[in-house]
């Protein structure tokens, strides 16, 4: 037989109700998915990055590797091609043969660099003036 | 919804139905609000980062075992108990604080076997062979304690008790 006493007391004793604690926090009850999520979008974004920057690395390795053929193979077609008026121009203002055959042998170099470019002979050159 | 999310949602709502009696136990073992707080927290992240409940075939005394075992560790790593701290254990009726506080130090009073005893039954409401199986005992035992913890309990409450009613 259950003890009144016992139950009432019993009773009482629930009416104090425990505490509740305090909540979990959201963003930890989320974490492993956020998680996963991060990580994904992490690999994602690095693998574009990589992509990239390796594409833009062959990119510019070929454009550099054909300008330098270019400026390998350009490099003949530089000398002015002689028509025979222009040889003949040659001979009529030449004071010689002999000249005319210098001339189209060795042509004069043009000592004007353009805007860009600048001679580092005429920049040594000034620096040893400032000296 | 996917399995993970109703793990989740299950396990949010133990900690909402249990949490408070959860928290009540750990305090009853551990003294300290914080401890106990850390303890029962400890506990849920650990089942929302395994994400099942499913092997436990009572959850509600697993859960107490969960947070008894993880107060214990605790307590056994800093190799001390901490001493009643002064924070507010319930939510008294009428707000009886006084009543709050003489019963709080009641089940402080209490010895620590009889104060779990008392605790999972009357708040966290386990029969006595869940009691039995939670702490090793078997229900008589469990059973026996309690009566024990109610008789003290009273002893110590009800003086105050009278002495409140008689006044009102």
């Amino acid at each position: 037989m259950p003890n009144l006493d016992d139950e009432r007391f019993e009773k009482y004793l629930k009416q104090f109700r425990p505490l509740a604690p305090d909540g979990l926090p959201a963003e930890i009850r989320r974490a492993p998915r956020r998680h996963s999520a991060l990580a994904i979008w992490a690999v994602g974004a690095t693998a574009i990055v990589i992509i990239g920057v390796a594409s833009l690395w062959i990119v510019n390795d070929r454009i550099t590797h054909q300008s330098n053929h270019s400026a390998s193979v350009n490099l003949p077609t530089r000398t002015p091609s002689l028509t025979m008026r222009e040889a003949n121009e040659l001979l009529v203002k030449a004071p010689s043969y002999k000249a005319v055959m210098n001339e189209l042998a060795f042509p004069p170099k043009s000592s004007t660099t353009s805007n860009d470019k600048q001679s580092a002979l005429a920049m040594l050159s000034e620096e040893k003036t400032k000296l | 919804m996917d399995p993970m999310q109703e793990s989740v949602a299950e396990i949010d709502s133990l900690y909402r139905e249990h949490g408070p009696a959860l928290l009540l136990f750990a305090l009853a073992i551990a003294g300290e609000r914080s401890q106990a707080q850390d303890a029962v927290h400890h506990v849920f992240l650990r089942l929302l980062e395994k994400g099942d409940l499913r092997r436990a075939s009572d959850k509600k005394a697993y859960l107490f075992g969960c947070v008894r075992n993880a107060i214990l560790n605790e307590c056994k790593r800093q190799d001390r108990q901490s001493p009643l701290d002064d924070s507010a254990w319930f939510d008294p009726p009428d707000q009886d604080h006084a009543g709050e506080q003489n019963l709080r130090r009641a089940i402080a009073a209490l010895p620590d076997d009889q104060r779990q005893v008392v605790v999972l039954h009357v708040w966290g409401e386990l029969t006595f062979s869940q009691i039995g199986d939670l702490l090793g005992v078997s229900s008589n035992t469990a059973a026996s304690r309690y009566r024990y913890a109610l008789g003290k309990l009273r002893d110590l409450m009800l003086p105050r008790e009278n002495s409140c009613a008689e006044s009102r």
